[in-house]
């Protein structure tokens, strides 16, 4: 057990790093920025190549596709796909996940098939889900499932597994049936491994989501890129995928925050 | 009353059978406070586990108020060395685990926790959580849960194991105060010698791999006590017998299994 010694001198040393804290974390990434784009822009401009856009011609495409509305609904048909795929997969892969961390039986008997899929590349199941069910948003839906529902499972499972013994034993004591464990021991004890499972998932049905579309489902976002690349307009190419940089990041950094409303309070 | 008759108990391994318990017998008066002292490996936990219903037996019988133990029930309660707090609850939350389980209404085991967090003074601390709080005011809120549900029967693991020499000699005052308050049945297991003759009205003496039973021994101090007990004659020369009695059996077990590695 964690003794809580110096509450008094933690609480200052946590404050002063939380003023200091917002500076601290913007300046750095922001001058790293600058640096890549002022190297981007000169070497760009000096290398006369279509294919690559200088920085300012990327911002002005940037700004040509948000205001001018281009980009809105391919991105929201593309995210529409991802949001589909990865709650049909949280639905599903969470009570698994749950059910084996309990029970050794539906463990042994789902685990080998879910390292499968951890080791497995999803790229080669684009075809054959093509084959099966065609190129709709189903078969979107179906390709974000097979990116994202095994790290749902296998963070969700390893939250019940990480669960203190010891608390299962003192319930037990107190009378807890297997429905007072769920409620009160096993579902709050895996909530952050759980919170971290979704987070992981949410990134990898964005990984999944403008992979399919790229590679074999030519609609959303994957469509808008390949019709700028047609058109050699390299520096609206460019532009998609700063949106979608932009979009993971704040994905990526909600969920995090998710994440951290779920963890259990501490000093 | 606890009355235990010929307990056996053998944990399965993958060399085969490692017994813990012998042919234990002994039984607890109501209102009586018992420490079962013994070294570490004695098997003192797990005959505790027992009692509490967490752990099966082999042979012999327990039985509780004439009722075969065969699990846990309301009529006995845990204090757990590692205080076992749920750390998502807060502290009257914890207090109230026992009473919620048992589907009190939310507004009476608020309450009672509320009363139980005073008793064993932790008044002001109720909406915080475990983590926040010393080792020994985590172990006030798993004294103040088992409390709660108002058990005939107190069962407490080495409690005070897990804290520091200070916090656990408080600790041992607070238990005597809040005993004297609330009469309870208590067996209580410990490997200090002090805390036991200091506590109990009578010491079980556990010793050996399989645990047997060495000596049940009275603890002649009148009640309410307090620490001054510890510095008498009296409390010298039975800390000095139980000594000889664990030094006897350690260095027979000495002997013993330097004779199997030879």
């Amino acid at each position: 057990m964690t003794q809580s010694g110096g509450a008094l001198e933690q609480g200052t040393r946590r404050s002063a790093l939380r003023s200091s804290s917002g500076l601290w974390r913007v300046a750095p990434p922001l001058a790293f920025l600058a640096i890549v784009a002022i190297i981007w822009q000169l070497g760009a401009a000096d290398a006369h190549n279509i294919l690559l856009p200088t920085f300012t011609a990327t911002v002005s495409a940037f700004v040509d596709i948000v205001v001018g509305g281009a980009i809105w609904e391919p991105l929201l048909r593309s995210n529409l796909t991802m949001i589909i795929g990865f709650v049909i997969s949280a639905v599903i892969a969470v009570p698994l996940g749950l059910v084996m961390g309990r029970h050794l039986f539906i463990d042994r008997a789902a685990a080998p098939y879910v390292s499968l899929l951890v080791v497995m590349p999803a790229a080669p199941l684009l075809p054959i889900i093509v084959m099966m069910i065609g190129f709709g948003l189903s078969a979107g839906v179906l390709l974000v499932m097979v990116f994202t529902v095994v790290y749902i499972v296998v963070n969700t499972r390893a939250g019940i597994r990480s669960v203190d013994p010891r608390l299962v034993e003192m319930a037990h004591s107190y009378g807890a049936n297997e429905l007072n464990l769920w409620r009160y021991v096993l579902i709050p004890g895996a909530l952050p491994a759980i919170a971290t499972g979704l987070r992981i998932g949410l990134g990898r049905a964005f990984a999944g989501m403008v992979l399919g579309e790229l590679l074999l489902l030519s609609s959303g976002i994957g469509l808008l890129l390949l019709t700028y690349r047609a058109a050699n307009a390299s520096d609206h190419v460019f532009a998609v995928v700063v949106v979608l940089l932009v979009e993971a990041t704040l994905i990526s950094s909600g969920m995090r925050r998710l994440e951290r409303r779920l963890q259990p309070p501490s000093v | 009353m606890i009355t235990v008759t010929g307990l056996n108990k053998t944990f399965a391994s993958k060399v085969g059978g490692v017994p813990v318990l012998r042919d234990v017998s002994f039984e607890v008066r109501d209102n009586e406070f018992v420490s079962i002292l013994g070294p570490s490996g004695c098997g003192k936990t797990t005959l505790l586990r027992i009692l509490a219903g967490l752990v099966d037996h082999d042979g012999g019988s327990i039985q509780v108020e004439g009722k075969e133990v065969s699990g846990p029930g309301p009529d006995r309660a845990v204090v757990f060395q590692h205080f076992s707090l749920l750390p998502w609850m807060s502290v009257l939350d914890n207090i109230g685990f026992g009473l919620r389980l048992r589907g009190v209404p939310k507004a009476m085991w608020s309450k009672q926790a509320l009363q139980l967090a005073q008793l064993v003074g932790l008044q002001g601390f109720e909406n915080f959580f475990p983590r926040q709080l010393s080792g020994g005011m985590q172990q006030r809120v798993g004294l103040a849960r088992a409390l709660a549900v108002e058990p005939a029967i107190l069962l407490m693991d080495e409690p005070f194991a897990a804290l520091d020499e200070q916090t656990r000699l408080l600790m041992q005052e607070e238990l005597l105060r809040i005993t004297q308050e609330a009469h309870k049945t208590i067996v209580f297991v410990t490997h200090s010698m002090e805390e036991a003759l200091l506590l109990s009205d009578r010491v079980l003496l556990l010793t050996g791999h399989p645990g047997v039973v060495q000596e049940y021994l009275e603890v002649p101090f009148d009640r309410p006590r307090d620490r001054s007990i510890t510095t008498s004659l009296e409390f010298q020369r039975l800390r000095e017998h139980l000594w000889e009695q664990l030094r006897r059996t350690q260095t027979r077990d000495a002997v013993d299994s330097s004779d199997v590695v030879a």
